[in-house]
């Protein structure tokens, strides 16, 4: 039983790791939640789906999936973001929140409200791991997860671009004195955020299906994590992710599955009241 | 080499640079004084892309730049060192020179950052070192140096001395020195006029957003219009 939970809490985790890494690159640059993330995790699977339906074999669909995602927060930022950018935080915020719903609302014109499952060649098959099945998909979401956590630590640390994403976090003038085009760096943010937003929504697709307000609990999961890694700290998010989908599992499975969600709002408020740079944000001393 | 005529820049409705005309020549070392809030910085500012004026001219070897982005400025061969040094805290201080050389190719950037750093041991012994647990003297140091990553025709400086104690502003000083030695055209405000005298062949005189004199360090030391500029 623990180990079931462990195994589900994990799967779920990395999910929710994916979406906070989203909410937390976004923050980096421009300093604001981008609330219409769960939309682009949601727009992701519907068009991985479409494809699907369309006769494209599965690893076409998830990637178009997952590129359409990037374009959404891409098109997002260009067309929305980016004239708000000397506005007050609080009209960026409105805003996400308005998008957010738009996307809702014309996912269900297109695509309709009742759910859909989008397929997975390995979501039949179990492996045996130490006496236990534990269904493929599952694995192929953890290693799906942990691939992508890789490819982000080597852009942010080992490429230029990462390291001039990283400069802009920190003092976003500087970085055009060095050159670079701000702009360009959000842009690209922006995508890669929603990219790994719309795989996790590709992801949990064959399991929890695709629906137009499938976004809006991950959403606030993914925001969750973020919050609790330290938002900025895209390590610290990845670590939050999988901390809180293991709790919310053992929640799920030791008192009832009807308090999932409560466990993540619990700890979304402990952590702001209590330690409200998150668990692993932490001031770094800077002389002046 | 820089020319910026009938430059008027505003914040809202508050003027702060009005009908400014300077001049840089090739390898000229120009300084550009004035109490605070004379409009010095808002000067560089407004060269430099950051600040939209409100009308007039600036050129660059004879190309317009007047509102152009301050990224594409770098490729025009013109660096800022900002007030303040801004550096990138959180990254290492080799990640901030290999990053002044953005626009370089990946062995040209390894080759200047090198270059660069020759004449900074200290920024070479603490390569690793996150940039914003530096002193404020070595993050000076390091802005410079980054700012030479791309060897611009034109570096400008802001208050290079701000916030140094007497020995560094000197150490800083015989830094930008060495590098007007060697070539470099530098345009540097800042608030220690003494200093900023003493280093460059020509200065301008600002107070309230005005140009209220100009002439050559010999011209300008110790005169009335210096002394009035920061006494009013």
């Amino acid at each position: 039983m623990i180990v079931d939970q462990l195994i589900n809490g994990i799967v779920l985790g990395s999910v929710y790791a994916l979406m906070a890494i989203g909410y937390t690159m976004v923050w980096n640059v421009l300093r604001f939640i981008n609330f219409a993330h769960g939309e682009v995790y949601m727009g992701g699977a519907f068009v991985a789906l479409t494809t699907m339906y369309l006769g494209a074999p599965v690893w076409l669909a998830y990637s178009c999936g997952m590129l359409s995602g990037a374009l959404l927060g891409y098109l997002m930022e260009k067309l929305v973001y980016k004239k708000m950018r000397t506005a007050p935080k609080l009209n960026l915020l409105i805003a996400a929140i308005g998008i957010a719903i738009v996307l809702q609302n014309s996912a269900q014109l297109i695509w309709g409200a009742s759910p859909e499952r989008l397929a997975s060649p390995f979501l039949a098959n179990n492996v045996n791991i130490g006496g236990m099945m534990v269904n493929q998909h599952y694995i192929f979401i953890i290693i799906v997860t942990i691939i992508v956590m890789f490819l982000l630590e080597f852009f942010m640390n080992r490429t230029l671009m990462g390291k001039a994403v990283q400069a802009a976090s920190q003092n976003i003038q500087a970085t055009e004195l060095m050159g670079i085009n701000a702009n360009k760096v959000i842009s690209i943010t922006f995508a890669i955020g929603s990219g790994v937003g719309a795989l996790a929504g590709i992801l949990v697709g064959p399991v929890f299906l695709v629906f137009p307000t499938m976004g809006v609990f991950a959403g606030l999961k993914g925001f969750t994590a973020s919050v609790m890694g330290g938002m900025g700290n895209i390590p610290g998010a990845m670590v939050a992710g999988l901390m809180l989908g293991v709790l919310e599992s053992f929640a799920a499975g030791f008192i009832s599955s009807g308090y999932r969600d409560a466990v993540a709002m619990v700890i979304l408020l402990a952590i702001l009241l209590l330690r409200p740079q998150g668990i692993f944000g932490k001031v770094v001393a800077e002389k002046v | 080499m820089l020319k910026v005529q009938g430059l008027n820049t505003y914040y809202g409705q508050v003027c702060a640079i009005e009908d400014m005309n300077i001049h840089v020549k090739e390898r000229e070392a120009v300084s550009v004084i004035g109490a605070n809030g004379a409009g010095k910085s808002t000067l560089l500012k407004s060269i430099m892309g950051e600040v939209r004026p409100k009308s007039g001219k600036i050129t660059l070897s004879d190309k317009t730049i007047t509102n152009s982005r301050t990224f594409r400025l770098v490729n025009h061969g013109m660096t800022l060192v900002p007030e303040g040094r801004q550096v990138f805290p959180y990254l290492s201080v080799w990640d901030n020179l290999l990053l002044g050389g953005y626009t370089l190719s990946t062995k040209e950037r390894l080759q200047m950052a090198e270059e660069v750093s020759e004449p900074f041991p200290i920024l070479r012994d603490r390569k690793n070192q996150a940039a914003g647990l530096l002193s404020g003297g070595e993050q000076q140091m390091l802005a410079i140096a980054r700012a030479m990553m791309v060897s611009p025709k034109l570096l400008l400086l802001d208050e290079p001395s701000m916030g140094l104690s007497p020995r560094l502003v000197y150490e800083v000083y015989e830094k930008i020195t060495e590098l007007h030695q060697r070539g470099t055209t530098i345009l540097l405000v800042d608030q220690n006029a003494e200093m900023a005298i003493d280093f460059c062949d020509r200065a301008y005189v600002l107070m309230a957003g005005r140009l209220v004199g100009e002439g050559t360090k010999d011209e300008l030391k110790d005169t009335e219009i210096v002394q009035k500029s920061y006494l009013g």
